[in-house]
Parts: structure tokens; sequence; C-alpha cells
């Protein structure tokens, strides 16, 4: 490992400030580089914590254009530095500062994103999700803060501290992951034998949260989260999720909601669109669809297509963003692009 | 053991007399006048899980389906029914005159007893894995409230696995030809010292066998990668596996403990664990996230684990085999026990297709069903039905030690009758067990010369119609 001192990095602003990790912006000295440097403190009773063992060790292996990347780890007497690539960013500060022309019309809430940068952005996160499955690792915690963008339009996974390998036959998963809003009913139900669905759950929720501008679940607990997901999917029943009952968090006193079309309290959404949704927004874990499923949606065709062509010819992956980003506000079905 | 004896078997698999029929409260007379039956818990453990595993008929209630048919006066028993439980009669003088064969050198009897536990959760958890569970478990990740392992056995697994990788390091060979996981063998000797802190480490964090394993993935890994950075001394083995047990757990486990409580645990400094950690980190580069199906990588440890708990249970039984062997002569009640409902078939020593036919009602075809169960798995060499006749005998016999002198039984004429007897066996069980005069049978079958003399076979007619309840309840006084 490159063993370079923190101080050639000179820190810049706050970014933000988690519990176990307040991340700066920096400044490569001798590249002029912008990062991110996420200072860790270390406990001389605790040890090296356990979210940046596995922050470091997973984001190590997971060298993606949607995950964003781990340049470098130093290590001193009591901190250690992540030293990460610099996103302007995440997505809840940009869905907050973002406003579309639909907006200043008056026809979009605030905070809603426009159609085409949400099915750019939707197609980046299953990249992201699905090279992370594929390398045995779940996230457990996406939501919007941790989705970071860049000037480029590009998205990138970020947080890896609650994520976990799954390749290894594990018994006991926890069921305190993922920010509640985003947490799957199974989870919320007591699952501890959850997998890769759960993630795609909480990208589901992040959609419908890019067409609104609001949260899709915004529970404020436990089980005021499943009521409100039983409100819009409707109340599971033994007939409609077999074996529901033997969850440890199963009700038997669960008012009964009938089951909602995606459609009537997402309308902004086109067809294709609630489509896809749908399957990423089922009740029970195993009719998720999965990242790499979800990616091959016709939905995703045209960015499909436009990737397939990036991988052959010349032009960069930025590059096709930054067109992207210009057409923003345009409505999908009427956008054309040539190369 | 506990896998073997899990209870979805218990339904197809004549494993027991008692669950061998649906007239057992008849003939589980044949064992009901244990006298030991309330010291269960001195038996090796071994035995321990079959006791245990045979507990649950006996709990049910006592009346149990009358067989179809009762070829014997029943009103020869009734006289005696009316007496004290047999148990009343012989506990006292039960426990003080217990033969010594029954209890296991090793283990005291709390031990025998968490053993037993262990062993019905492992039983548990296997069953649990092979039929999942839609109940989801309630235990924690780091802190297992429930474990899949047995802790002994697990300790014996990581003692002598560490002790070996150790052994290889300050051995000239190169340890990149060897196959570590299959190599066992040629382990140091152990020292005990090393072996009760191991047993210390995993007990207090009950971490869950597969972060153990990874643990000693990344220990072997390090060992075999990086033996230059291994510090030289007696020592270094412990500092190794508790910073490979930290890393394992921190990386894998959900709950996760502070050094300062491995420290605590480890009896290492919270400050040298907290340096280890670091040096070990850097060392490998964070790489902690591995590919599980790589050449020699996690999976062989998970296969290795396996396939040491298959022959820890071989291993045991065969000490079982041999103790029985000289202490035993299980042919006996076999012939006692010798019993059908169908009058011709009494008089065949071999399972007829008829026989066949009728015990599919309460089981799949027995052999069949249970080679297609077993042929596959890691069980196999646990399978006493796939040992020798004579330990299939054994087997279906170990509940004899309670007939102190058939211990004087002839040798000679055991093995005689061995075959016949283990056909006798299996035609028994897998028959519908009603009952049969064990006198009787022995008329017939004319096998048994010790019947006549021995003092068991007088005190067994004696007392057999005692109910059968009272006496395997005190199982579960003692369990």
């Amino acid at each position: 490992m490159d063993k370079r001192h923190p101080s050639s990095f000179q820190q810049l602003e706050k970014l933000g400030e988690g519990t176990y990790a307040t991340v700066f912006k920096g400044r490569n000295g001798q590249t002029g580089q912008f990062v991110a440097l996420k200072e860790i403190h270390l406990d001389s009773e605790e040890g090296t914590p356990s979210t940046a063992i596995r922050e470091i060790s997973l984001m190590k292996e997971l060298k993606h254009e949607n995950i964003v990347s781990l340049y470098d780890v130093i290590h001193t007497e009591n901190k250690l530095m992540l030293v990460f690539e610099y996103m302007d960013k995440d997505l809840k500060k940009y869905m907050d500062s973002y406003t579309s022309p639909a907006t200043v019309a008056g026809t979009s809430p605030r905070g809603a994103l426009d159609a085409v940068t949400i099915k750019s952005f939707m197609w980046q996160l299953m990249r992201g999700i699905a090279f992370c499955h594929d390398n045995r690792v779940l996230h457990r915690d996406l939501k919007p803060q941790n989705l970071l963008i860049n000037t480029q339009g590009q998205l990138k996974l970020a947080d890896f501290g609650l994520a976990r390998a799954f390749g290894i036959p594990v018994n006991t998963f926890s069921n305190e992951v993922v920010t509640l809003w985003y947490r799957a009913p199974d989870v919320l139900l007591g699952s501890r034998t959850y997998n890769t669905s759960i993630d795609i759950w909480s990208a589901g929720c992040i959609m419908a949260e890019m067409f609104t501008g609001r949260p899709l679940f915004p529970g404020t607990t436990n089980e005021d989260q499943l009521l409100k997901i039983f409100r819009l999917m409707g109340t599971p029943s033994e007939r409609s999720w077999p074996l529901i009952s033997s969850f440890p968090e199963y009700k038997t006193n669960w008012p009964v909601c009938p089951t909602r079309e995606l459609r009537a309290f997402l309308p902004q959404i086109d067809h294709m669109g609630l489509q896809l949704l749908a399957q990423m927004l089922q009740m029970r874990p195993e009719m998720r669809c999965s990242a790499q499923t979800a990616l091959q949606h016709p939905w995703f065709a045209e960015h499909n297509a436009r990737h397939a062509q990036q991988q052959q010819g010349p032009g960069g992956y930025a590059a096709a963003q930054g067109m992207q980003q210009g057409t923003g506000g345009q409505q999908q079905g009427q956008q054309q692009r040539a190369f | 053991m506990p896998a073997l004896y899990q209870r979805p078997m218990a339904g197809q698999l004549p494993l027991t007399p008692p669950d061998s029929g649906s007239g057992y409260g008849y003939s589980n007379m044949h064992y009901s006048q244990d006298p030991y039956a309330s010291h269960q818990s001195m038996m090796p453990p071994l035995r321990h899980d079959s006791g245990y595993d045979y507990q649950q008929p006996y709990l049910q209630p006592p009346v149990a389906p009358a067989p179809p048919a009762y070829p014997y006066s029943q009103s020869s028993y009734q006289t005696t029914n009316s007496l004290p439980p047999l148990q009343n009669f012989y506990e006292p003088m039960g426990a003080p005159s217990l033969p010594p064969l029954t209890i296991n050198d090793r283990d005291s009897f709390t031990d025998d007893y968490n053993r037993r536990l262990q062993q019905q959760q492992l039983s548990a958890t296997v069953h649990e894995q092979q039929h999942p569970a839609p109940k989801e478990e309630k235990a924690t990740g780091g802190v297992s409230a429930k474990l899949d392992y047995d802790m002994e056995h697990m300790t014996d697994f990581v003692t002598e696995a560490t002790g070996s990788m150790y052994a290889f390091h300050n051995s000239p060979i190169c340890l990149a030809d060897i196959d570590i996981t299959q190599s066992f063998q040629h382990t140091m000797q152990n020292q005990p010292s090393f072996r009760k802190w191991v047993h210390q480490v995993l007990s207090a964090t009950r971490l869950p066998a597969a972060t153990i394993l990874l643990s000693l993935y990344y220990l072997n890994d390090r060992i075999e990668h990086a033996p230059q950075s291994i510090q030289p001394g007696e020592n270094q083995i412990y500092r190794l596996l508790a910073v490979a047990l930290i890393l394992g757990s921190k990386f894998l486990d959900d709950n996760t403990f502070i050094n300062r409580s491995w420290s605590d645990v480890t009896a290492i400094k919270v400050s040298e664990l907290n340096q280890l950690e670091m040096e070990w980190l850097t060392l490998i580069k964070w790489q902690l996230h591995i590919d599980p199906e790589a050449p020699n990588g996690l999976q062989a440890w998970l296969d290795a684990w396996k396939k040491y708990q298959a022959e820890y249970v071989a291993k045991q039984q065969q000490q079982q085999q041999q103790i029985q062997a000289v202490r035993l002569s299980p042919l006996d009640t076999s012939n006692v026990y010798r019993h059908t409902s169908h009058r011709a078939e009494r008089f065949l020593s071999y399972p007829s297709p008829y026989s066949a036919a009728t015990s599919r009602s309460s089981y799949d075809t027995p052999l069949t069903s249970r080679s297609s169960h077993f042929g596959s798995t890691n069980y196999t060499t646990n399978d006493p039905w796939a040992q020798t006749d004579r330990h299939a005998l054994d087997d279906f016999y170990k509940r004899q030690h309670r007939y102190p002198t058939l211990s004087e039984m002839d040798d000679v004429s055991r093995r005689a009758s061995e075959e016949r007897a283990r056909q006798a066996a299996y035609h028994a069980y897998y028959q519908p067990s009603n009952y049969g005069s064990g006198w009787d049978q022995q008329s017939w079958n004319g096998v048994h010369a010790y019947d006549c003399r021995c003092a068991t076979c007088s005190y067994q007619q004696h007392y057999r119609p005692y109910p059968l309840a009272s006496s395997y309840t005190a199982q579960t006084v003692m369990g």
C-alpha cells in the first residue's frame, strides 16, 4: 500500500460527519486532484472499527464506475484516513437543489427529478448494485444520502460501513440494517436470512422518491414503517405471502389494506418505468427482481444500447453522461440520440 | 451423531425399538424395566444422543395405540400391573450398582449434560437447515445465542488446526505443498493449556462456526504466504489466533466485540491486540473479502470442518462399539423382542416380501430409503446402519447394559446367532410391534440358551408388565 502521509493532502471544508467518521474535502498536494478524506478515529479500546474493516476490505475489491473509488488508506497513530474519489454531492442534496422545468411550471413537486435524469441514475444505481451482488457484497444501506453524484452526472454507491459479504455461509444477519424508510418488508418483519433482494427494495424506494421528490415510505418506527408500506402495497396475508405468519414481527391485528395500483400514487412514472418499479417493490423478497434482471428491463434499453456502443467505440462514459445532462428535461419517449 | 439421530428421520427409520411400531406401548415393556433409566446421563455422550432422542416418544402419553392383534393373553400381565413402578424398586440400588461400563471416563456429569444440550441444539440446527424452518431465529450475529456447533468439538478442531499450522510453520517443510486442512494427523502435540485457552476464547465469544472457519483461513493464509511476518516464540500462536478471530468476527459478524473485550477473553494486552490487528490488516492490504470457492480457500475449511465432525462421530461410535463388544451381548433381547402380528411370519427368520410390504405402512422401505438418504451425505460414515452387522446390532441394543448379567454371556453363542438375530431385529422393527412373549419366542427360536439361566431374564419376566411411562420420565428428571 502506498504509505503516503496525511499531510500530502490539503484538508478543505468538512463535507459531512457520521458516527464513526468525519469526511472532508481534500486536495492532493502533488496532483491538485480533489479527494474526499474520511477520517476514522481509532479508539484504543475498540481497535479498528468493524465498519472501517468492512468498508475498506469491501471497497478495495469493488472497482466499478458506479461505486466510489477508494484510492488509499493511511494509518496514523490514532486515526485512519480513507482517501476516496471526490463527488460533488449526494442524491439527497442533488434532489433538494434540483429545479426541473416542470417544477418551475408548477406541474412537479419540488425535489422531483426529470424522467431522463431519473432513468440515467436508476441505470447507474442498478449497475452499481449488480456489481456489488456479483462480488458477493450486500450494501444494506442504500438511500439517497449514500448515492453520490458528480458534475458529470455520474452516480456512485458510497458508504459500505454496513455492507456485508454474503458468499460465506453465515447463519445470522442483523435485522438492524438499512435506514428505516428504505428497509424491505422482510427485514422489517424480522428476517435474518435476507439476501440481495433487500438492496433492490431500497432501489425501488429511491426510484419513486426521485419521481416525487418525497420519500415513498417515511415511517417513524418499525411498526409504522410496515403500516405505511401496507397502505400502498396492501396488507400481506398467508395467501399473498405464504409463511408470512412465521416472521418474528408478524402481527394478526394489522389493519387490512387493499393493494393499490402503483400508477394511482405515482402518476408521473411512465408505463414501462412502473412495470420495473413494480418488480422491485415486491413485498415478498423472492419475488423481487435481481439487479441484473432490472438492468435487462426494456426501460433501460436505450442505456444498455448506448453502453454497448461505448464499449466498442471511442468516447468515454463521462462524455455520454455530459450529453445526457444536456438533454435533461426532455421527455424520455421523445429522446432520440444519434451517435 | 445428532445428525444421524435427528428427529425427521425418526419417522422413516426404525432407529429404536420404541420408535419402531404402532404398538410401542407394549413393545416398550421390554425396555421399561430399566433400572438404570434414571442414570442415563452417566452414559457416554454418544449414547446420550440416542437416549435423548428416544425420549420424545416416551414423553408422549403412555396410552399407546393398542396393537391390532394381541395373540397373548393380557390377563397374565394384568396382575403385575398393579405393582408399584419398577423404578421404585430399583432406584435405590440402581445407582450404587451401576456397572462402570456406562460411565464415561472423561466427562463429568454436568459436562455430559451440557454436551447433550449442545448436541440437541446442533441437531435442531441441522434439522432447520435441511427443512428450512420459516420461523426466523432470534439469535444475534457475533454472540450466537444458539451455537451451530458443539463447543468441545470446535475447540478440538481449532486447537488441532492451529497447532498443525504452527507446527508446519516451525518445520522446514514448505507449507504451500501441503493441504493443511487434510493433514491434522501430523499435528504437533497439542498443549493442554493451548486447548484450554481456545476453549475459553470460543466459549466466551460464541462466534458462529463460519466466522471461526474464516479466521482459520486467514491464519493459514498468513502463515502460508507471510511466514516471515511471524515473530518467533511459543506464545505467538495465541496472538495470531486471537487476532485472526478478531478479524474474522469484525469482517463477518454483525455484532462484534471491541478489542478490550477480546483482551479480557484472551488475556492479551489490548494495545498489543490493536497493534497486531493493524499490522495484519496492513500486511494483507485489508483483503479480507475472499472468494470462498478459491482453491484451498474457505470452502476447503468448511469441508474440513464437516469431515472432522463426521470423523469425530465415527470415532466415538467406534469406541462405543468396542466397549459394547466387550461388555455386552446384544442378541438376547433381540430374540425376546422378536414378535410379529402375523403368526405365520413369526416363524420366519428373514424378512419376507410380505413383511416388507407391511413395514411400508409406518416407514419407507427402510434400507433403500436410508441408503438413498445418506448415500451422498457427510453422515454416511456416522450411519451405524452402514457399518458392520455387529455395529448395527449394537446400535439397536445399546440400551442393553441394563442387564448386567448379560455381560457374562458366552461370546461364542452370541456370534453364532448374530446374523439371525440381526434379521430378527429388522424383522421385529419393521413390523407393527405387537407384543409377543419372550419365552415363547425363545422356544421356537432356540438360540438363547442363556435365557433360561440368566437372572436378567427372570427379572425381565417378572417385571415386564410395568407401566412404561414412569421409568422413562426419569430421563427428563435427569435431562
